[in-house]
């Protein structure tokens, strides 16, 4: 059956106009602007410029430095997406149905979300802290190991911390999603499986997951596209991307070469690159993902 | 099989219990640390259920400043963006969903990719034109930034939701007599509350915890909004831990608050299995 | 076909709470905007922006306070704002403001942005205002150095702390160690006084990545101390035998967990006021917050000789400048003047504890009730601490501050050798 066979030419326009305007107004400008900067040399302003054509992105191109950002990103995002939605899912599964002290624990799922993002990654970095922190003196209490765990001080360590604190973030919204996504699923579905003879893992297979699929499409696809291009606070407050820059996501980067060592053509470089893997990712995902669900 | 089934509640119970603990502990040590005394910040052992209790440190986090202000002022921006995102987003992820035209795919992707760019990138240039527009200082104009930052996942969001109501729904509404925004309004939102009342809280949550652009716009202290007052607990030479643990369980209780108000709305389809037509 | 059901609360009623919310909060927006504050018609009528982060920090706001009350006393019909972001954001916004050409009319700048300003051409010359008030800056203390160029002054130091070395005598006491003198007897004492199961450290530097700056100021006391330097003049010396020995030796405090690991500068000062930490080389201003802060350990804390092989110290400065795009130059400069009389700088003496760009302005009732100041402002002022920054090199100090950073780092954290890693940052301090 084809969607969208209107007569009514005109409600897109008006539908989606004024929607779409408001973004681009607000945000093109800025970003065509941040593009420019990352072709002009360091200390470039709009009214003394100096066209360095692609000179910045070369330097960020040598840079190993990068590379290794570009790993760290793609390894965060994903395990930080995948983690969120996991858990969000397994929230909102739980949610769904009535059960004595259902109130308190959607309270509960909601509260890292409405925790200020520095707060929250104040009080895991004390938890999570090498000396002083609860996570070390509870290991070595349970006996479970002797001497201390760097969660944020061992290189190896650090980025799943950091990971950890993200997904604990993020997954409220998942969840809050994904519990709105299984109120559309109709339960005449589910107990059509029901009396089919599908257990419980079954309709979960083959009534939720298929139901929750316009949600998960889209919940993905902005879960990754946030993470990758805006994480910032988590890392900078627990490990300023550190130690030794095992920590180091792109963003971070950026914020390094724009404000810490005053790189501005560089760090719009840097921005710029961000914008156009994200775009690419979105890309594919929308063709090949997203499209097909039609 | 009962003594199974009960095992299995048992289980499931020790399970979220267990996933509950996992996600409340960071509260629970931020509501401890607002009240311990400076004397067991950094106690080690750390003191898990604390001895003594101190709220002074805590207490003076609210005499000093303009906490209540700025908690004002983030409740005006952040319902205003609520409102606004909703008018513009609803039906914009509406549109998304029924209509596919090119046109209308092309604007759908590139609300998404102003979420790309780091938004640290963003600021000089925003902050000329604002000034320009002579939005500086001004909460208006914070509004207006907050709901451009808010629309896409708005957008995308009631998207899917429309996606999962069968267009059946809307053709009946045709053969009724509705145009599409009658069909919007009166036939299908109904049918999407539980999505409407998701994107409400992102909506609030994600303006009431957004600093930077409230930063750099604001500059009046008495206009900031409390996730830009909440930095100013953080000194130059120390922190009193008590006190940004304070502020920010106050600062995370309006978003608490507001899921609680608009829970009731996700709790409507429970009852859709007894009504069948 | 099936239907849904009804949801519990009717959409009429949803929409409408929503509204008449929404409705409030666009209302209160509006006023919010409305009560912004007069703008200033005139330069004789005018409000003077001054950010100086620093204002909310105990004994700075006193002493700003009353620096804003004497000006308004001063030129009547003119005010000071304080138009502070929190300290975290500081930098960045004034940052993003100078881009923007919106820049407050007095800004602070520390070490690091001191010379990417003046190169960015973004401050205004006091010199007029500084002759005309009869002030050489010339005879200013020796951080003034860095904002000259060319004969002119660009800003002014509002502060610069010399580092000093701090000891709790309660947790030495305790130990059965007494001052340290060399520093065998230096080493000793750290060990001593370090108990990490009741998290206790003999010394506290901050070691979290992501802050160069954080971390070297904490660092280069040490690095002087063993008589080594990063830089000498130009030419970097990251290789040298004395750097490498300092390393070696804060290396050995953090593997016997003698200094705390991955906390920042702040933290420090926190455990220091605590008394978890029980020695420190830091400025003045640690001592003095400690006492306002926890006046208990405040009590214990003591100013030495420095243990460490070497004399040599540097300091870390403040200063303030006026942007070539304020708004009010002629008034901000007339501020800082009045931050430069006598009276005004023997009372940031007073109640900051910090030392101001003029000498000989410290009450000498001040140095009888602190005797161990008076090593502060011999060294203060008597040209011999360095600024941990180089900023000889100009604003490539920042790159050059967080390749030292980040081998050093690699030191403590990935057990790098330290000479293959000086050597790594020997390599990129050279190709700067």
């Amino acid at each position: 059956m084809l969607r969208g066979v209107r007569s009514d030419r005109a409600a897109p326009a008006v539908f989606l106009g004024p929607a779409v305007c408001t973004v681009l107004l607000v945000f093109l400008l800025p970003i065509a602007l941040g593009v420019w900067t990352s072709f002009q040399a360091d200390g470039s302003t709009l009214d003394r410029a100096r066209w360095v054509g692609l000179a910045n992105y070369a330097v960020l191109f040598g840079d190993p430095a990068f590379a290794h950002s570009v790993l760290v990103s793609v390894v965060f995002t994903a395990a930080s997406v995948a983690g969120a939605y996991a858990a969000g899912l397994i929230a909102a599964l739980i949610l769904n149905r009535p059960f004595p002290g259902q109130p308190v624990l959607s309270g509960i799922v909601i509260l890292p979300w409405a925790m200020p993002y520095v707060a929250a990654a104040m009080i895991w970095s004390w938890l999570f802290d090498y000396q002083y922190g609860l996570f070390n003196y509870l290991l070595n209490v349970m006996s479970v190991v002797h001497g201390k765990v760097g969660f944020l001080t061992d290189p190896h360590l650090a980025l799943w911390a950091v990971v950890t604190v993200q997904i604990w973030k993020i997954f409220p919204l998942a969840a809050v999603l994904l519990l709105a996504g299984l109120k559309t699923i109709p339960a005449e579905h589910v107990d059509a499986a029901r009396v089919d003879g599908a257990g419980g893992w079954g309709v979960f297979r083959h009534v939720t997951l298929p139901g929750l699929r316009p949600v998960t499409v889209v919940l993905v696809l902005l879960l990754t596209i946030w993470v990758f291009g805006r994480s910032f606070t988590v890392i900078y407050v627990m490990t300023g991307g550190g130690p030794v820059d095992v920590t180091l996501n792109l963003v971070l980067m950026t914020f390094q070469q724009g404000f810490q060592l005053f790189h501005l053509s560089r760090a719009a470089a840097l921005g710029t690159v961000v914008m156009c893997i994200s775009a690419a990712f979105a890309l594919v995902y929308l063709r090949f993902i997203e499209a097909p669900a039609v | 099989m009962r003594i199974r089934r009960a095992g299995r509640v048992v289980l499931a119970g020790a399970g979220i219990a267990a996933f509950a603990l996992l996600v409340v502990l960071p509260i629970y040590w931020m509501l401890v640390t607002a009240l311990r005394p400076d004397a067991d910040l950094f106690s080690y052992p750390p003191k898990v259920f604390p001895g003594a209790l101190d709220p002074g440190r805590a207490l003076a986090a609210f005499k000093g400043t303009n906490i209540v202000t700025w908690l004002r002022n983030s409740f005006a921006v952040s319902l205003a963006t609520t409102l606004v995102a909703g008018i513009l987003g609803i039906p914009a992820g509406y549109a998304m969903s029924r209509f596919r035209s090119r046109a209308v795919r092309t604007a759908a992707a590139a609300t998404v990719i102003t979420q790309m760019m780091p938004p640290l990138l963003l600021l000089v240039p925003m902050f000329l034109v604002f000034r320009k527009l002579a939005l500086l200082d001004n909460l208006g104009g914070l509004v207006i930034v907050d709901v451009a930052w808010v629309l896409p996942l708005t957008v995308w969001m009631m998207k899917s939701m429309f996606d999962a109501s069968p267009p059946e729904i809307d053709e009946a509404a045709k053969v009724d007599g509705c145009g599409p925004f009658a069909t919007l309004w009166r036939v299908v939102l109904p049918l999407a509350l539980p999505g409407l009342a998701a994107v409400a809280m992102y909506a609030f949550i994600e303006t009431w915890d957004e600093f930077l652009f409230a930063r750099t716009f604001i500059t009046s202290v008495n206009l900031w909004p409390a996730s830009v007052g909440l930095y100013s607990f953080e000194g130059e030479y120390l922190v009193p831990e008590q006190q940004v643990m304070a502020a920010a369980i106050l600062f995370a209780l309006p978003s608490l608050v507001l899921f609680m108000f608009v829970r009731k709305a996700f709790i409507g389809s429970l009852s859709a299995g007894a009504v069948k037509g | 076909m099936s239907v849904r059901a009804v949801p519990t609360i009717s959409r009429r009623r949803f929409l409408a709470l929503t509204a008449s919310a929404a409705g409030a909060g666009i209302a209160v927006a509006a006023a919010g905007s409305a009560s912004r504050g007069v703008p200033a018609a005139s330069a004789q009528a005018a409000t003077v922006a001054v950010d100086e982060p620093s204002v909310l920090q105990p004994g700075y706001k006193e002493q700003l306070d009353g620096l804003d009350q004497a000006f308004a006393l001063k030129y009547p019909g003119s005010r000071i704002e304080q138009v502070s972001p929190p300290f975290p954001q500081y930098h960045q916004q004034v940052l993003t403001l100078l881009q923007a050409g919106s820049p407050p009319d007095v800004i602070r700048i520390d070490d690091p942005q001191l010379s990417y300003y003046i190169e960015q051409d973004w401050l205004e010359p006091l010199d007029p205002w500084l002759k005309g008030a009869g002030l050489d800056p010339n005879t200013f203390i020796n951080a003034q150095k860095d904002a000259m160029r060319g004969g002119r002054a660009f800003a002014v130091p509002r502060e610069s702390n010399p580092r000093v070395f701090f000891y709790n005598r309660a947790l030495y006491q305790k130990a059965g160690v007494g001052v340290p003198a060399d520093l065998a007897a230096y080493r000793e004492a750290l060990r001593k006084t370090s108990d990490p199961r009741s998290g206790q450290f003999g010394m506290g530097i901050a070691t979290k990545s992501g802050d160069p700056t954080g971390l070297m100021i904490q660092l280069m006391p040490v690095v002087l101390g063993f008589g080594g330097a990063f830089y000498d003049g130009t030419r970097p010396t990251a290789t040298d035998p004395k750097v490498i020995a300092a390393l070696r030796f804060v290396k050995d405090l953090w593997d016997n967990n003698e200094i705390p690991r991955g906390l920042d500068a702040v933290t420090i000062n926190n455990l220091v006021t605590q008394g978890k930490v029980a020695s420190i080389i830091s400025g003045s201003f640690v001592y003095f917050q400690a006492q306002k802060a926890n006046p208990a350990v405040g009590a214990q804390l003591w100013a030495g000789k420095n243990p460490l092989p070497s004399p040599a110290t540097m300091r870390a400065t403040a200063w303030w400048g006026v942007p070539k795009a304020a708004k009010h130059k002629d008034l901000a400069a007339k501020y800082m003047l009045l931050l430069l009389t006598p009276v005004q700088q023997k009372r940031q003496v007073e109640l900051t504890g910090t030392l101001p760009a003029r000498p000989g302005m410290v009450p000498a009732d001040f140095i009888a009730k602190n005797p161990w100041f008076r090593a502060v402002v011999d060294i203060g002022y008597g040209g011999k601490a360095v600024s941990y920054f180089p900023q000889q090199i100009g604003n490539k100090g920042n790159d050059a501050l967080a390749a030292i950073g980040n081998g050093v780092l690699s030191i403590l954290y990935q057990g790098a050798a330290p000479e293959r890693a000086m050597q790594d940052v020997q390599t990129k301090l050279e190709r700067l």
